[in-house]
């Protein structure tokens, strides 16, 4: 793949602008919160983008259109059957309590309905997972960069991380958020066309069926044997194990994304800005799916379509969307395609950052660190932290280069504390007798029972390093099991736990849970129609492309 | 007496479009819509400047128009918005 002047222009004119919105931004930010929780006055489309695009970084983008061509159309159960329902399930019955509890973040919610220990394990723990994520999407970029450019690796990763840094130490959230929901339209309007061409040159949607197999033009059929559907996933995975558990816990309790809705003027922003970000993410798989597939149709009628494979005999699927660019794109667009990319790279980067910085600041510095310092103090913070977050990310990314097998450890660690997640946000907004020590105690043992899931089931040459007491057909498979497993874990210890031990008084539980909050500053009636009504678009095309 | 009226009025006037501007630059819309209006107009004009006698690449042009018509759109929702 050949860039010319106009492609480097296009590219140089993105990241203009990037640094240019900090720049602007700059003097908007006088304290802590400013720089951390943009003083929560954002209005409500750009949250709404934000929350989606925050989402849509590299691992989305190319990564889903990697299970496109892999699993078909299946992979669309992540947006219609598990970020759809949780987005609206997060803005009708969870966001009054993060909004209204007034905690700057997820962990804080934890404290003010549990206790400390449970909101440090939290807070570690997402941190962590904030700056790990952060540094693997700079390593992926840099890579794809050196693969389909020729660009020098430590070139890629210094120079996207000094604009991401640049933006987010000038402007804060805010300055990441302007940039995401640039960074939405830049990624939408960039593939868009790619997907128009390539549906043109496959035929389309009658050469897809031609030279598709049937088996990855379904949603739902084959999901009763898992041998027959190309995810290898059964009903109960996919129901319990993805749509419940895993996107129920991601969408509704990964700070990342919950903090784009916190930053809303009102309660009634916050509340619709996932239902609202739901009505883009329902399309999405047009635009991050479908390229997966047309390469699949292309690949019969074409030469040059080929997927290219490593020396263990695998298939790079990750590589779908630079063939389909290098192909398709002619100079000019390709621009606007390889800054899609950078976008993309970059919008996952920010968005990890912003969300570690502000943990940090609020839930372990401040809150173990130093008490009751000046709101400049935690502007300086905020602003150091944004730096360390940027350097930790870039060593990461090093360290992915040189120890691929440590970076897979670390994603399976961090994917056993996330499954039982949901299930203490569940309890403890639900039932008002969880306690603190209940919650604390569900979270590890969910986290050790993942971990001994693991250990005892296989799939594709994985897992099972206890011994081998079951198979999966696939690794996407052992993962939607093992998550319901930790989930139905976390929930029956949290209950035991709760049941033995001393749950807070009533009235410190006033806005923290449903039953001790009042219905009227629960919902309205706008935002629980539009829910319906998403949910109702949500099930016709479920049953559309059954 | 005029001619300083003239140059009052015609720096109050540069003050309140230098404010304006200033102001349209927080405004997100105003970003947007002057991104993608850049980018539609550079992809139309390397159409018409180096790629217009080769046909499979007038996904350029048709790109380019729809970019600059977003952009405008997001331009003029920023200008006609009071704030």
């Amino acid at each position: 793949m050949t860039l010319l002047g106009i492609d480097y222009l296009i590219i140089a004119i993105y990241f203009l602008f990037v640094i240019g919105i900090g720049f602007l931004l700059k003097k908007q930010i006088k304290t802590g919160n400013d720089f951390l929780m943009s003083n929560r006055s954002i209005p409500l489309w750009i949250t709404s983008l934000a929350f989606i695009s925050a989402n849509l970084g590299a691992q989305e983008v190319l990564g889903m259109a990697a299970n496109g061509a892999k699993y078909g159309l299946y992979t669309v159960h992540f947006y219609w059957l598990g970020a759809a329902l949780a987005m609206i399930f997060l803005g009708i019955y969870m966001m009054p309590f993060y909004y209204g509890s007034k905690a700057r973040s997820v962990p804080e919610y934890l404290k003010l309905r549990f206790d400390e220990k449970t909101r440090t394990f939290n807070a570690i723990t997402f941190a962590a997972m904030t700056v790990f994520s952060s540094g693997v999407s700079l390593y992926a970029l840099a890579m794809l960069m050196e693969l389909i450019l020729g660009w020098d690796f430590n070139l890629s990763i210094w120079m996207a991380a000094g604009v991401v840094l640049i933006y987010t130490f000038l402007g804060g959230l805010t300055s990441a958020v302007y940039n995401e929901v640039l960074q939405f339209f830049l990624i939408v309007l960039g593939i868009a066309p790619l997907v128009y061409i390539g549906l043109q040159k496959a035929g389309g949607w009658e050469g897809i069926v031609q030279h598709v197999a049937d088996a990855k033009l379904h949603v739902w059929k084959g999901l009763g044997d898992p041998s027959q559907n190309p995810m290898g996933v059964d009903y109960v995975g996919m129901i319990f194990g993805l749509a419940f558990v895993l996107a129920f816990g991601y969408w509704c309790t990964d700070f990342l994304v919950v903090q784009r809705a916190m930053i809303s003027r009102n309660l009634d922003d916050a509340q619709r800005t996932p239902i609202i970000a739901a009505i883009p993410k329902i399309l999405m798989p047009a635009i991050v799916i479908m390229p997966g597939i047309i390469i699949l149709a292309l690949q019969k009628q074409f030469a040059g379509f080929e997927l290219p494979v490593s020396e263990q005999g695998d298939t790079n699927y990750n590589m779908v969307l630079p063939v389909l660019l290098q192909q398709l794109y002619p100079n000019g667009i390709l621009g606007v395609g390889i800054t899609a990319l950078v976008a993309s790279f970059m919008s996952g980067m920010a968005g990890n950052v912003t969300a570690f910085n502000t943990v940090w600041t609020f839930d372990i510095y401040q809150s173990h660190i130093k008490k009751n310092a000046s709101e400049k103090h935690y502007l300086y913070v905020g602003k150091f932290t944004t730096i360390i977050g940027i350097l930790i990310s870039i060593a990461t990314a090093y360290i992915a280069k040189g120890f691929n097998s440590i970076m897979d450890l670390l994603q399976l660690v961090f994917s056993f504390v996330n499954a039982p997640l949901f299930a203490t946000f569940f309890l403890g907004m639900f039932w008002k007798r969880t306690t603190g020590d209940g919650a604390f105690w569900g979270l590890v043992s969910g986290t050790t029972v993942a971990a001994i899931t693991h250990g005892l089931t296989g799939a594709e040459g994985k897992g099972a390093w206890i011994m081998n007491v079951h198979q999966f057909y696939s690794g996407t498979s052992q993962a939607f099991n093992i998550a319901w497993i930790s989930f139905v874990a976390c929930f029956v210890i949290t209950i035991v736990t709760s049941l033995f031990t001393q749950p807070k008084p009533d009235d410190e539980l006033k806005g923290l849970v449903y039953s001790l909050t009042p219905r009227e500053s629960r919902v309205t009636n706008t935002t629980l129609w539009l829910g319906i009504s998403v949910l109702i678009v949500t099930i016709l095309l479920n049953l559309i492309f059954f | 007496m005029a001619r300083y009226i003239g140059t009052d009025s015609n720096n109050s006037f540069k003050l309140n479009l230098f404010l304006i501007i200033m102001t349209k630059l927080l405004d997100l819309r105003f970003l947007i819509g002057l991104f993608f209006l850049l980018i539609g107009l550079m992809l139309i004009i390397y159409f018409l400047v180096e790629s217009r006698q080769i046909t499979s690449e007038k996904i350029n042009l048709w790109s380019g128009l729809f970019f600059s018509g977003f952009g405008l759109t997001m331009l003029l929702l920023s200008l006609i918005s009071r704030k």
